[in-house]
């Protein structure tokens, strides 16, 4: 579903992305590790077409994100590390406003309400404005968009910054249900713990170059922090 | 997925922020208040001109009843008084203060709408065998800046109110989502950004046009007496059409300026610079080239050699009388007692002074015409002075219209002197017949058409202006990058 061939991007001389190559199929929960600056968000710009590769191409269900990008938006779903809404309006105005922009259909309040309740929204939160809303709220919110977009393919940066375990957690599990529906999930995130709970593959990137691929289930918590650190070190 | 259906989305989107926010509510109560103001100010003085015109009407039929009077009564009952002459039998009196005309320019009916500089310019003379000279304040030529020193008025509150509020509630259009972090969650959603800023705008444009024509077309349903001429909904779609294509202008340097700025601020500050520069300092420097290649002699000079050519004329006395018997033999017959014989020598002193100031008022009004001329030309570089050429030409306040009135008082003056001039140089009395056959003025609107004409050079300059941004839209778009 999401597949990215040689990708590489560079900032004038700076290399950002060297060569990426990975493939996150229907039903993977793929993590990408990495320090800060390590090429995470570049992978994930790279995907949504916010910025053009240096060489190599990305891919969307097998359209190239550069020459469809509408298109591939449409099966991609993004959760950004701060969910950002529209802080005058309410959670079900902001979902009601981006479902329509990503489908091109028009929702009841009733199918609306269920998203946000099935992202874990509190039903009484849906009719308050954003500017009330907690971190984890917006993210549910986030997640609702995802839902209500029906997307093939779901990209979260940084999604559990900022949470409490809880909520953590609670984002976790939608995820997992999303898996099992056979959505593509790249995350790319700091939590090691969450990354080997909630992931089936995990890649290590480094200075803009993917340095390990597993899979979640060949290594255990602890292993996973050693090789991770042994990278981070080197 | 239509593209249409996201940009309407997004437009209904944008008005439902907009309104939460206030900002676009502010806006479009401050347009509403200045306009409104500006209409009732451009009412009043279109009252107070229409008012005038009305009293000059009934003071000229009183002056004219007096000479009827005076034509109808017995000889013996004339009142003949060394001290305050009113003969009405004498041409040179009835063709002088007694029964001078008045030559008068309606405003039109759209001229509530923009006062432009029709409160500076006279729109009445009096026309007599007096000399007719019409060195008005012309010297510097139409400058929005004026509209800010001046009445205000719906042409004031179009010119340069409304792209400051446009401005004002657009010049952050994708930065604020930036900023408020909006911007990434909404460009992964298949919709091109181009249709997001045209949806954005779309809201912006329509509620600030609409509110614009609104306040314009309740003016004339309300206020307009002759709201059902055809010719009024005319001259108010070709106002409408202007206000739309300035309007769009500025909503265009608007999102150049979002494409091309980093934050809203720096936007804030790029657009307060265009309006400054064409509002303001582009007029002002043109008038100052104008003034400076083309210089005018001043009234003070004028004044000068009127007062020395009347003293020149004077010491030259019976030559002047001869001279002008000289020029005009075919005049040089009938008797008269002592005042005919001073009002024919009265006579030939003008014309004698007139000769001299002549090509005075004509470097004048060559300068004028160099500097009317230039500014035609030079307007191009500020959509402001076009639209405010335009929308004065509609609403009738403009100079051009005001030239053709000038224009028409003199040949008027001069159809005035070539009626009294031989019966005053011939000493014959002024008859009732002649009463009836005195020159009238009527301004002739058709020979000032509002043709194509006058509006083809600001409607072209608008729409190049607006192309140009257009362009560096289109450069800027496919440069834009939604991160970086």
């Amino acid at each position: 579903m999401l597949v990215a061939k040689d990708l590489t991007k560079k900032y004038g001389e700076h290399l950002a992305l060297d060569r990426l190559n990975l493939a996150v199929l229907p039903g993977d929960v793929y993590c990408l590790l990495g320090a800060n600056g390590a090429g995470k968000t570049t992978t994930i710009n790279l995907f949504l077409n916010f910025v053009e590769p240096t060489a190599g191409a990305a891919f969307v269900d097998g359209s190239n994100v550069v020459e469809h990008p509408l298109e591939c938006k449409r099966r991609i779903a993004y959760v950004p590390e701060t969910v950002l809404l529209y802080k005058n309006l309410t959670g079900l105005e902001n979902l009601k406003f981006f479902a329509e922009i990503a489908t091109g259909t028009t929702f009841t309040r009733a199918s609306l309400v269920d998203y946000l309740v099935r992202s874990g929204l509190p039903e009484d939160a849906v009719d308050r404005r954003i500017s009330g809303y907690s971190k984890g709220m917006r993210q549910k919110v986030g997640i609702a968009i995802a839902l209500a977009k029906s997307a093939k393919a779901l990209i979260l940066d940084e999604p559990t910054s900022g949470l409490d375990p809880k909520a953590s957690n609670e984002f976790s599990r939608l995820l997992l249900d999303l898996s099992e529906s056979g959505v593509a999930i790249l995350m790319a995130t700091h939590d090691l713990f969450r990354a080997k709970e909630t992931g089936t593959r995990i890649g290590i990137m480094k200075s803009g170059v993917l340095v390990q691929s597993f899979a979640t289930s060949d290594v255990g918590h602890t292993e996973l922090e050693s090789i991770y650190l042994d990278h981070m070190s080197d | 997925m239509s593209r249409s259906r996201q940009i309407l989305r997004v437009a209904r989107h944008e008005l439902r922020l907009s309104i939460a926010d206030r900002r676009l509510v502010a806006g479009v109560c401050l347009l509403m208040l200045v306009t409104g103001a500006g209409i009732v100010s451009g009412t009043r003085w279109v009252n107070h001109q229409r008012a005038t015109i009305s009293e000059l009407e009934k003071d000229e039929r009183s002056r004219k009843e007096t000479i009827r009077q005076e034509l109808n009564a017995t000889p013996g009952q004339t009142q003949v008084s060394k001290a305050m002459p009113i003969d009405a039998r004498s041409p040179a009196i009835v063709g002088g203060k007694l029964g001078s005309t008045y030559a008068t320019l309606q405003p039109k009916r759209l001229a509530v709408l923009a006062i432009g500089q029709s409160d500076l310019l006279p729109f009445h003379f009096r026309v007599s065998t007096e000399s007719f000279r019409t060195l008005i304040d012309q010297d510097e030529i139409a400058n929005p800046a004026h509209l800010l020193s001046g009445r205000l008025d719906l042409g004031f509150a179009v010119i340069a109110l409304y792209p400051l509020i446009i401005l004002a509630i657009s010049f952050d259009m994708p930065a604020a989502e930036k900023e408020a972090g909006t911007f990434g969650l909404l460009m992964s959603q298949p919709i091109r950004f181009s249709d997001l800023i045209l949806g954005k705008v779309l809201s912006r444009f329509m509620v600030m046009t609409c509110c614009a024509l609104a306040i314009s077309t309740t003016v004339i349903v309300f206020g307009a007496s002759d709201r059902g001429d055809a010719s009024v909904w005319k001259d108010w779609s070709l106002w409408a059409s202007f206000l739309i294509l300035y309007g769009a202008f500025w909503f265009a340097l608007a999102v150049a300026a979002n494409l091309i700025g980093k934050s809203s601020a720096s936007n804030a500050l790029m657009l307060s610079g265009c309006w400054l520069t064409f509002v303001l300092i582009v007029p002002a420097i043109l008038n100052l080239i104008a003034v400076s290649a083309f210089p005018m002699p001043s009234r003070i000079t004028l004044i000068q050699a009127a007062r020395q050519a009347t003293i020149d004329a004077s010491e030259e006395g019976s030559r002047s009388l001869s001279a002008f018997y000289e020029d005009h033999p075919e005049l040089a017959e009938g008797s008269g007692g002592d005042v005919d014989e001073f009002m024919v020598r009265s006579l030939a002193t003008r014309s004698a002074i007139d000769e001299k100031v002549r090509p005075l008022i004509e470097r004048f009004d060559e300068s004028l015409e160099q500097r009317q001329r230039f500014i035609s030309r030079a307007r191009y570089l500020s959509p402001a002075l076009l639209a405010q050429d335009a929308i004065e030409s509609i609403a009738g306040t403009g100079t051009s219209r005001h030239r053709e009135f000038l224009a028409q008082t003199k040949d008027f003056h001069q159809k005035w002197q070539n009626f009294f001039v031989p019966r005053i140089a011939r000493k014959a009395k002024f008859e009732t017949r002649d009463l009836e056959a005195m020159p009238q003025f009527q301004f002739e609107e058709d020979r000032f058409a509002l043709t194509f004409r006058h509006l083809l050079g600001p409607a072209i300059g608008l729409i190049v202006q607006f192309g140009i941004v257009l362009i560096l839209i289109g450069r800027s778009i496919r440069d834009f990058r939604v991160v970086g």
